[in-house]
């Protein structure tokens, strides 16, 4: 079986390990507790007939007064950057950190993820910078890991993308 | 006359033709005799298959050697003509190949059913010997109480050290290769250990490597030694119980090098396919490696001789008080062994007996119990002072209000040392274990087998992660929460603008984090919300606004942390009661202080409407502070 290894990265608070558990194991807490280091889980997929397993690293939201560890990153086949819609600033933060993870490793495959869409009301962003996004060629996703919408597809869609389909 | 002419010279030409011819036969033979003589042997060599191949086998082997030099031809066309030739030959006569090669495969087959064989040997001996000793009883015991299987209470009694798991980690992705373990060796998800095993070498080298050459060789998870040896592509990690001889890494060092030798092409191309690495396996194998004590000891005729002589002077001792203080030593006896009464005086003055000692509030009534026994109050003085019991029943019931532990933990004191079995989340087991330091009446305490029957690698691993930054990320909190301020555009208006909202929203996830560090690292937060005003308007009313936006604020954060079940304040004090709303509201009011300073302290100087504006606010003092315990506030 192929195995890949992928990171979850974004701002912190965004709901890196929420969207990890809810695919992982099916579970959502409303509680934050914040990720330390980072922390490693796994599940297998399929995309077409073929079986893989996805080791994924869910890393500590990138603060700005902490530096962003890149060696985490070696070896990443893709990642899904993600951010918050009700927290403009974490699309920021994520841009930002778009670039940092081109310059460490390259150009690998990844999927912009907007997460808190149950929240919807509460967005602080507009389909006008979601279609800005989009025009760069990227997939954006809108998910809610409380909600369990739309996240299987998101880890799905770059395990596709990984295989170069 | 032409014609005649014509005539002469063609017989002139014909006569000089015929000459020349002559004369050049003769300087030809002159010239190139022995040459031609040469051609001819040289042909004759060519013609003749004897010579020729006699010629050959002179320099057959060079030219194989030269040509097997620049490319690999030779092999490929060989190929199929020795693979005939082989098949025929066994075909004839197999026992030629299999003299030839069993000096290879004698010795590999060999140990193999060594080890297999050596193994049951080794596993049935130990069941044998500790079924039915002393120390085999001892054991079962241990093994009821902890309830693990009785084999593994064995091997952890008698285990020098075994290599529990072998790990061939591809050294850019931190994926595993091929993964081995010990029979009868409990393991957690393999390919998440790996990748927890990549983050610490990557986390190390970060942070205190300064060459690029150096890493991570050694590493000590719960009573586990990991032994990392690294290679160009790949690295063994080695998970051992107990101490392995010096020489072990050499045995570590060879497989890598050997897995290299086999699989280096493959290993250079890795993309995450682990299929072929199933070839190896025997090599990471042959890493399992174990070794058992087998001393026993004996223990000596003369211990038991004292045990008796002990256990006959009780006995003695016993029947003597029971004759003699009958009534007045067993209510001594019944009060001393109450929880929480100490005796320190027991007199008896003309006729009437003296108690003096410390009672704990918890304690029985020694009134109550003097009526028990049939003895007349009037011939006891008693005379007590209040104290803090240390009995074991005391200090558990304590111990258990504050750590709550959850079903799946058993506590157990003795000698003031606590142990827990079973087991619990890791957060419990830190918060528990820091709670413990300042428990009076705990001397010490032993969470290592609990540890055991948690063996969360995953968390073990990223708590070791966490200590060494906590501090630090705390500061760093505690500087950008000192950094936000919450503006209240309207002149005396003491509601939070909407869009401030999303500002304190940051702050509470800041807020969450902070606590969470905070209480990692074994500190305190304490956060004093201040509320500011512009400077128009009478002082009072300024400081009453002022003191009303802190409020607000609190207000505010206080009611979305306990809406969305959000836990910071409560876990600075991890033993409170969490279900108890009010107990959290009380925490959050302790923790966070609100003061209103009017326009004592002004975040600019007042020229325009704008910077009046810039002053109608609300900001944060953030202390941490080190957890201070009871022993030290005595000390
Ligand atoms: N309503 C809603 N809340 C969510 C969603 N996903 C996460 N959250 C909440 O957001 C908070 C942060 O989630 P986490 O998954 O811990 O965030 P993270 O990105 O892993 O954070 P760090 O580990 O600190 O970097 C938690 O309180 C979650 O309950 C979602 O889809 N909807
Ligand atoms: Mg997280």
């Amino acid at each position: 079986m192929i195995q890949k290894k992928i990171c979850m990265i974004g701002s912190f608070a965004v709901g890196k390990t929420s969207l990890v558990s809810r695919f992982v194991d099916s579970i959502f807490s409303d509680k934050y507790i914040t990720t330390v280091g980072v922390k490693i889980d796994k599940k297998t997929i399929s995309v077409g007939t073929q079986d893989m397993t996805l080791v994924l690293w869910d890393l500590e939201g990138e603060d700005e007064f902490q530096k962003f560890r890149v060696s985490y990153l070696r070896g990443t086949s893709g990642y899904l950057l993600v951010s918050d819609g009700t927290r403009p600033n974490t699309i920021d933060v994520a841009l930002k950190l778009q670039q940092e993870v081109e310059t460490a490793i390259g150009a690998v495959p990844f999927i912009f993820i907007i997460n808190k869409h149950d929240l919807i009301d509460e967005w602080k962003i507009n389909e006008s910078d979601i279609d800005h996004l989009r025009s760069k060629g990227w997939e954006v996703i809108k998910t809610s890991a409380k909600l369990g919408q739309a996240v299987e597809e998101a880890f799905l869609t770059l395990g596709a993308r990984m295989l170069g389909t | 006359m032409s014609d005649q002419n014509d005539k002469h010279t063609e017989k002139d030409v014909d006569i000089i033709a015929g000459q020349e011819s002559d004369q050049l036969k003769m300087l030809r033979s002159i010239l190139i005799g022995p040459e031609k003589d040469r051609i001819a042997h040289l042909q004759k060599r060519l013609d003749s298959p004897e010579i020729y191949t006699k010629e050959l086998s002179k320099v057959v082997a060079e030219a194989i050697m030269l040509r097997s030099s620049n490319d690999n031809k030779i092999a490929q066309v060989l190929e199929p003509t020795i693979a005939n030739t082989l098949k025929a030959s066994v075909k004839k006569d197999p026992k030629a190949l299999v003299d030839a090669i069993s000096p290879i495969m004698g010795p590999s087959i060999r140990k193999a059913i060594v080890n297999t064989i050596g193994g049951m040997i080794q596993s049935l001996n130990q069941t044998l010997e500790y079924s039915f000793s002393l120390q085999g009883l001892k054991w079962r015991l241990e093994a009821i109480r902890t309830k693990k299987p009785f084999a593994e209470i064995v091997l952890l009694n008698t285990l020098i050290y075994q290599v529990e798991q072998v790990f061939l980690i591809h050294t850019h992705t931190g994926l595993v290769l091929q993964h081995v373990v010990a029979k009868e060796v409990e393991t957690r998800d393999a390919d998440l250990v790996s990748g927890m095993l990549t983050a610490i070498q990557d986390f190390v080298k970060d942070s205190f490597s300064s060459g690029k050459d150096e890493s991570l060789d050694t590493l000590r998870v719960g009573d586990r030694n990991v032994l990392l040896n690294h290679g160009p592509y790949a690295l063994v990690a080695a998970v051992i119980r107990g101490t392995p001889p010096p020489d072990y890494t050499v045995l570590l060092d060879d497989a890598l090098d050997t897995i290299h030798v086999k699989m280096g092409g493959v290993l250079e191309a890795f993309d995450g396919d682990a299929a072929p690495f199933e070839t190896v396996r025997q090599d990471l194998e042959y890493c399992l490696q174990a070794q058992f004590a087998n001393e026993k000891k004996k223990i000596s005729p003369t211990f038991w001789a004292v045990i008796g002589v002990v256990v006959f002077l009780l006995l003695s001792w016993s029947v003597f008080s029971l004759q003699n203080y009958y009534r007045w030593s067993g209510y001594v006896k019944k009060l001393s062994n109450a929880p929480g009464i100490i005796i320190t005086e027991n007199e008896k003055k003309s006729g009437r007996h003296y108690i003096a000692g410390l009672k704990d509030p918890l304690a029985p009534d020694p009134d109550a119990l003097l009526k028990e026994t049939g003895l007349k109050r009037e011939d006891v003085v008693f005379s007590w002072k209040p104290y803090h019991s240390l009995h074991p029943e005391f200090v558990s019931l304590r111990i258990k209000n504050i750590l709550n532990p959850p079903d799946t933990v058993t506590l157990e004191l003795e000698n003031g040392i606590l142990s827990a079995f079973g087991s619990a989340s890791g957060q419990w087991i830190s918060e528990a274990t820091l709670l413990m330091r300042l428990m009076p009446g705990v001397d010490g305490f032993d969470f290592n087998r609990l540890g055991e029957t948690v063996p969360d690698e995953n968390e073990q691993i990223r708590h070791m992660i966490s200590s060494w930054s906590e501090s630090a990320r705390c500061n760093a909190l505690e500087k950008r929460i000192e950094g936000t301020i919450i503006h209240f555009k309207e002149k005396e208006s003491i509601n939070i603008p909407a869009d401030q909202k999303s500002v304190l929203h940051t702050l509470l996830f800041d807020f969450e984090k902070l606590f969470q560090l905070a209480r990692l690292a074994g500190k305190q937060v304490y956060v004093e919300i201040v509320g500011h005003t512009d400077s128009i308007g009478t002082e009072k009313i300024n400081l009453h606004i002022s003191k009303k936006r802190a409020e607000a604020v609190r207000e505010f954060l206080a009611a979305r942390t306990l809406e969305t079940g959000g836990s910071f304040p409560v876990l600075s004090q991890p033993h409170m009661c969490k279900s108890c709303h009010a107990q959290r509201v009380k925490t959050i009011q302790d923790n966070f202080k609100t003061v209103g300073v009017g326009a004592g302290q002004p975040l600019r100087k007042e020229v325009l409407e704008k910077d009046r504006e810039t002053n109608r606010c609300v900001t944060f003092n953030v202390s941490i502070t080190d957890i201070v315990s009871d022993k030290d506030q005595h000390e």
